[in-house]
Parts: structure tokens; sequence; C-alpha cells
């Protein structure tokens, strides 16, 4: 694939639009406002048959998503774009919302009375990240990202009636806004000193003209917006309380969804208007990120004791180990952020999974819950131990091969001391990825009421399995995964 | 006198518009704050008709000061929020803000100085009509995300203030200990 | 002296650093949130005179969509923050202290 692509779209002319039919989210769009509207008119039973029929949608569309044929040609018209990277975002998307809908499922089936929006709207986001990384122009963009996040905020808060739900909602409503605040001013520079919102006409302005402080400026502030949306260091301060406070399959929804999201724009952005400057100046702020996201989410996880709050900070370093493919700026460098994207949900989704089964049972979300959990259901234990050591990086697991790809790619880009600080922060993360570990096999339960089995409902123990195997065959199979993932996305 | 005029105009509005601005963030009490901000997109939308955009200005008046103002009124009003006792913006803060503010204002300030003078083309006629054309061919795809960013909006604010449902309202009584706010939580949460 | 480009880009540079300021400095949510909307006001305001200057409506069909979202964002946000008005009784950025390690 050729990275850089305004080329390909100039030929094109005269924009066009793509079909609505055969755009995946006008689908997902559909369905969402068909549930809202069964759910007014099935006053009486729709709370229990909606969840049910959100699960067995996203089942479809996951199938559609994964297995339909894509066309060889890619479409680029006015605001959107059908090409190998918005397809294997789609599938990701749908991927990750149909885990998550299948966890909220699990959490939620008796207080969903009355309430059944909360398994409707992950639609909408869903539909809303498709947008984002088919986006063609600042403007759908932004359009597009704000019905993400204004999305988020209504899930963030969606425990109405407790207050870390709500308290997480608030602070991710002021710093979202914030961060909407900065791009949409960035926006503002670059298109009055470019002339367009175009990617493909502001990458071929930005590369045959010499880069003025305003437009520099510009890109700076966009890149300030989105650094907020995937949670990187110097703008993560939302990332540890709103991660802890919401409920915990929105947690995983955001950490892995919310994220990749972010990362979608990244990659559009790279592709094409800000392709000319990458290499030499954005790639320079990408590293400084990285450090700190590496840093920070290391040093500030070591000090947790709340599991959801611990992969907050986990997913601050893992958004700096994600920059690094992007520093790179090539096939392989991308090709290593898409194998860690999928090995990075597959592990965040199976431990938030398990936080939110185990949170009941436990009786919270600390670690000091977590001790003597071996004895108690065994597997539950080891397939925790499997997602923290592949968010660790160990061998056996997806996680390291991830971690290999991206520190490669980074090497081969000549910033050296980048891997090197790289993997001194992996080999810090391995101390609290372990440590709930050891609580779960070696420590003995505190008190003498924890020893009672854990049971699990088996349609969740049925999701919790499957993320097992998929991180465990990422590890052992790698070659294969990384040829799906070039099959969808190049 | 032609030259005159509408730079007396500008620097009014500009004027205006920082003063209101800066009274949003000084005064003590949200009453006047939302008041002030009533100010600022006042005169927003007289800058930006003065600018030639005369449609937005008249939408910005509309939406922001009609709608959106009348909106954060109510729910101060709502609330019933007090002028706020004792210093409603700490010394930390003050600095921290202060040096932020100025800090982005003189990058600003900075790249926009180093450009050339750049002169605004005259005013284009019908703005309106070019606006929509616009808007609805080229911007389509973008103008029907908006229709259902406002759909979620709706839902999302039915589904945070509907009724409280039975099972909620007994999770509420076993969390009502946790809620430990400076004005303690006697009144009970009806709203 | 007459009004350039610049003089408008410095006028909304600077309402969105005081809106800025504001967010920092401000402890009333709703404060907060009003000057969210200030630094929203100052991007708009940039992108109508940008457009006039590049004899290009894009800038200002970008206005459109940015008083749409930032008109959907108040209404989602301040129904957050009733509800949680309503559960504990505070609009003070200081009591949102819940949520620690």
């Amino acid at each position: 694939m050729n990275l850089f692509m305004p080329i390909a779209l100039l030929q094109h002319g005269a924009m066009q639009q793509l079909p609505w039919w055969k755009m995946p989210e006008c689908w997902w769009l559909t369905m969402g406002v068909l549930l809202l509207l069964a759910d007014i008119f099935g006053k009486n039973i729709s709370h229990r048959i909606i969840p049910r029929i959100s699960l067995w949608g996203l089942c479809v569309a996951w199938i559609v998503a994964v297995f339909a044929p894509r066309g060889a040609e890619s479409f680029f018209g006015a605001g959107y774009i059908y090409d190998g990277t918005a397809y294997f975002f789609k599938a990701f998307f749908v991927s990750a919302t149909l885990a998550v809908v299948w966890m909220m499922l699990a959490d939620e089936q008796e207080r969903s009375e009355g309430r059944s929006e909360y398994f409707i709207l992950p639609w909408f986001a869903m539909s809303g990240m498709g947008f984002l990384s088919s986006a063609n122009d600042f403007l759908t963009m932004f359009v597009s990202l704000e019905l993400v996040t204004i999305t988020f905020y209504i899930l963030v808060s969606y425990h109405r009636v407790r207050r870390d739900s709500l308290e997480a909602g608030a602070k991710y409503l002021v710093l979202g806004a914030l961060s909407t605040g900065f791009m949409v001013y960035g926006i503002a520079f670059v298109f009055g000193l470019t002339g367009t919102l175009d990617f493909g006409k502001v990458s071929i302005f930005i590369a045959t003209h010499d880069i003025q402080s305003g437009v520099a400026f510009g890109i700076l502030l966009i890149l300030v917006g989105v650094a907020f949306k995937v949670g990187a260091a110097p703008f993560h301060w939302w990332v540890p309380d709103v991660y802890q406070g919401a409920p915990t399959p929105i947690t995983a929804y955001l950490s892995v969804a919310s994220k990749a999201a972010g990362f979608a724009i990244l990659i559009r952005l790279l592709m094409s208007p800000f392709y000319a400057i990458w290499t030499q100046d954005v790639a320079g702020l990408m590293v400084l990120a990285a450090v700190a996201s590496i840093l920070i989410g290391n040093l500030g996880a070591l000090a947790q004791r709340d599991v959801k709050r611990l992969m907050g900070y986990s997913s601050v370093s893992h958004a700096g180990f994600l920059l690094m493919g992007l520093v790179a700026a090539t096939d392989f460098g991308l090709k290593a952020l898409y194998f860690y994207l999928v090995v990075y949900a597959l592990a965040t989704l199976l431990v938030l999974g398990l936080v939110c089964v185990l949170a009941r049972s436990l009786g919270g979300t600390e670690m000091r819950h977590f001790s003597g959990l071996a004895k108690r259901n065994p597997y539950l234990a080891w397939m925790m131990l499997i997602g923290m050591v592949s968010l660790a990086g160990l061998p056996p697991t997806g996680g390291f091969f991830a971690k290999w790809q991206i520190f490669a790619a980074a090497w081969e880009a000549g910033r050296h001391h980048l891997v090197l600080f790289a993997i001194f922060g992996a080999v810090v993360s391995l101390y609290y990825y372990l440590a709930i570990v050891r609580k779960m096999f070696f420590a003995s339960a505190d008190d003498e009421k924890e020893t009672v089995p854990v049971r699990v409902d088996p349609v969740y123990f049925a999701l919790l399995s499957l993320l097992t195997v998929g991180t465990v065959v990422t590890g052992l199979a790698p070659s294969l995964v990384i040829k799906c993932i070039q099959k969808l996305a190049f | 006198m032609i030259f005159w005029m509408p730079s007396m105009v500008f620097w009014f509005l500009a004027f205006l518009l920082l003063g209101f601005a800066v009274g949003v963030v000084a005064f003590r009490n949200p009453v006047s704050s939302a008041l002030s901000l009533v100010g600022v997109m006042l005169a927003l939308a007289a800058m930006m008709i003065h600018a030639g955009a005369f449609f937005l200005g008249a939408v910005q008046a509309l939406v922001y000061a009609g709608a959106v103002m009348t909106l954060f009124i109510f729910i101060v009003m709502l609330l019933n929020l007090k002028e706020e006792t004792g210093a409603h913006i700490g010394w930390a803060a003050l600095v921290g803000g202060v040096s932020a503010a100025s800090a982005f204002a003189w990058i600003v300030y900075k790249s926009v100085s180093l450009m050339p003078p750049l002169w605004l083309a005259r005013v284009v006629r019908g703005d309106a009509q070019a606006l929509g054309k616009r808007l609805f061919t080229h911007y389509q795809l973008p103008f029907e995300i908006t229709a259902i960013l406002l759909l979620v909006a709706i839902v999302g604010v039915v589904m945070l203030s509907s009724r409280l449902t039975i099972h909620e309202e007994n999770e509420r009584k076993m969390e009502a200990g946790g809620c430990s706010s400076a004005n303690g939580n006697k009144e009970g949460g009806t709203c | 002296m007459l009004i350039t480009l610049q003089h408008y880009l410095v006028v909304s540079g600077l309402l969105f650093s005081v809106g800025l300021a504001g967010v920092i400095m401000r402890r009333n949510l709703i404060v907060v949130y009003m000057c969210l909307e200030m630094m929203l006001a100052a991007a708009a305001l940039a992108l109508a005179v940008f457009s006039r200057y590049n004899q290009n409506m894009d800038g200002q069909v970008l206005v459109f969509f940015v008083i749409t979202v930032a008109a959907a964002e108040v209404a989602v946000g301040l129904a957050i923050i009733v509800s949680l008005f309503r559960l504990c009784r505070t609009v003070q950025t200081k009591d949102l202290t819940h949520l620690k390690f």
C-alpha cells in the first residue's frame, strides 16, 4: 500500500458520494433507530428483548464486517473514504462493540428495566467511529468524533445513582469539551491558512509550501485534541478517573474502541494531510508523547490499588507503545500498530471482562478483592493470568510479538533511544501486572467467607473463553493474525 | 471617514466582547456569569456580521444567546446556585490559569504576527444561499451525521433525567451514605 | 488603521485564552462549562473570518456544525451536571474527589 494518498484522491476529480447502502454505518444507524423505536412501542417486554436483539444484531454486523468480501477498489469520495484502513477499523470497532454489549448483558440484566438505551447507544457510538475511520475532510472528522464523544458522555454517566459514574461523567465531559475546543481551534487555523478542509488538498498545500507558523500552530492543536482522545501522556489526566468511575463495560469500550478511534484519526492524518511533515516534525512530537506516556503510565500504575484505575494507567502506557508504531510512518510500522491494537484489545477486554463479572461476587474492584481467586475459581484465575501476561508482553502470548514488532519498527526508523526506553518501561510494567497474579495465586483470602467458589453465567464464560483463545492464538500463531490483518487492511 | 468607521466598530465590539468574557470568569454569582456569556455571544454575533458572515451572525445570536443561554440560566435557577462564598478562585488556580492563558495568547499572537498583513477580501453577498448550497451538496454526509448526533443527545438527556427505576431507587438509598458533599445530603435527592 | 485578518485572529485568540483561564480557575462546574462554550465560540469567530479571507464557504459551514455540536453538548452536559447535583447536592469541582486510588 502506498501511504501517501492525495494523488489517488485527486485522480477522481469531481467528488462523488458513495450510495448510502454501501456504507456499513448507515445499516448500523438504521438498526439503532429501529431498536429505539422498539423500545418506545414495546413498553413491557422491551427491556428483556432489546439487549438480546442488540447482541444478535451485532453478531450479524460482525460477520458482515469481517467476512464480507472487500472490493479490490478503494473509494474516495466527498468526505468519505472506503479503503483498507477504513475496512480494518470498521471490523475492529464492530468486534469491540460486540464484546462490550455482551459484557453489558451479563452485568446489567436486572437493572436495565426501563433503560434499554444502554444497549442501543453503542450502535451509535460504533457508527460514529466507523465514519471517523472513513473521514476524508476535517469537517466529517470533527462531526463524527463528536458523535462518538457525546455518546460516551452518556454511557460513562449511565449509573446515575452512583456517585462514581456521575463524577467520571462530569470529568470526561469537561476534559472532552476542552479537547474539542483545542481541536476546532486547530482546524480553524489549518483551514484558514491552507484554504481548504479536504485532507487531500491540505496535504498538497503542505507538501508544496513552506510551513508557516500559523499552520504549524493549527497542526499542533489538532494533535493535542487527538492526544486527549487516545489518552497519551501530557493529556492523560482524565483517563484514570474516568476509567475507574465508568461502568466496567464502558471502561472496556473506552480503553479499546475510543482509543482505537483516536488512532484511526492519527493514521488518516498521517496518510494524507500531514504526510509531508510527518517524519521530520510530527514524529518528534510523537516520540516525546510516547516517552511521556510510557513513563507516566507505568509509574502511575505502580501505586494503584483499584484494578480499573490500574487499567487506566496501563492504557496510558499502551498508548505510548502504540504511538511508537506511528513514529516510523512505514507500512511495517502500521502493520505493527494494527497487530498491537488487536492484541491489546483482546487482553484488555479479557481483563476488564473478568473484573466486570467478578466485581459483584468478590465485592469490589480493588486488588485485595482478588486474593485467593485461584482457589475459588481456577479457570477465571488462569484467564486473568493470560490477560495480564499478554498486557505485560511476555512470550507465550500475543503481547510479546506485538511489542516485538512495534519495537522493531521504531528501531528501523532509527529511534534507538526510544526503543531502549520502551523496553525499560515494559520491564517496569511486569511488576504491577504480575502483582495481581501473585495476589490471585499465592495470597490467601483476607477473611473466612472468601472461600466460596465463584460461579459465572455460561453465556459470559463463553465470551471470556473466546477472548482467552484469541489472546493465546495471537501468541502462538502471530503470522496467521498478521496475514489476516494484511488481507483486511492493505 | 470610510476607512475610519468600520475600524471604530471593530474596536468597540472587541472591547465589549473581551470585557464580557472577563466578566464570565470573574463574577462570583453564576447568574452574572451566565448573563455576561449572553453578552459575549451577542457581541460575537455582531462581530461575525461585521466580518461579513451575516447569516452565521444571526444563527449565533438565535441559537446561542437565544436557546443555549436560556438553558444555562434555567439550570442555574433550577439548581438555585447561590453566590459563591469565600474565595471563588484559588491562588494556585489563579496563577495556573493566568499563565496558561497568557502562554496561549502569546503563541497565537506570535504565530499571527509572523504573517504579512492579510487583507480581507470583499464580503460575499448572499452568504446564506452559498452556505446552504455547500451544506446540502458537498457536506451532505456530515449534515446527516449531525442529525444522528442530535438524536443521541435527546436520547441521552431523557435517559439521564427520566424518573429513577425501582432498582435505582433502592440503589440510591444504599449509595446515599457514600455521598459526602460540602452541603451534606440532608435534603435528599429529590430535585 | 484598516482591520486585517490578524486583528480578528488576535481577538479570537484572546477570547479563547480567557475561556481557557476560566476552565482552569473556576470551581463551579456550570461556570466551567460556560467557559468551554466561550472557547468554542472563539474558534467559530476565527473560522468565520478565515472563511471570508479565503473566499470559501467551507469555514462558515464548519461554524454551522460547531454551533450545532456545541448545543448538543450543552444539553447532554447540563443533564449530567443536574444528575450529579440531584445525587450529591454539589456542582463544585473541589467536591469531585470520590475517585482516587
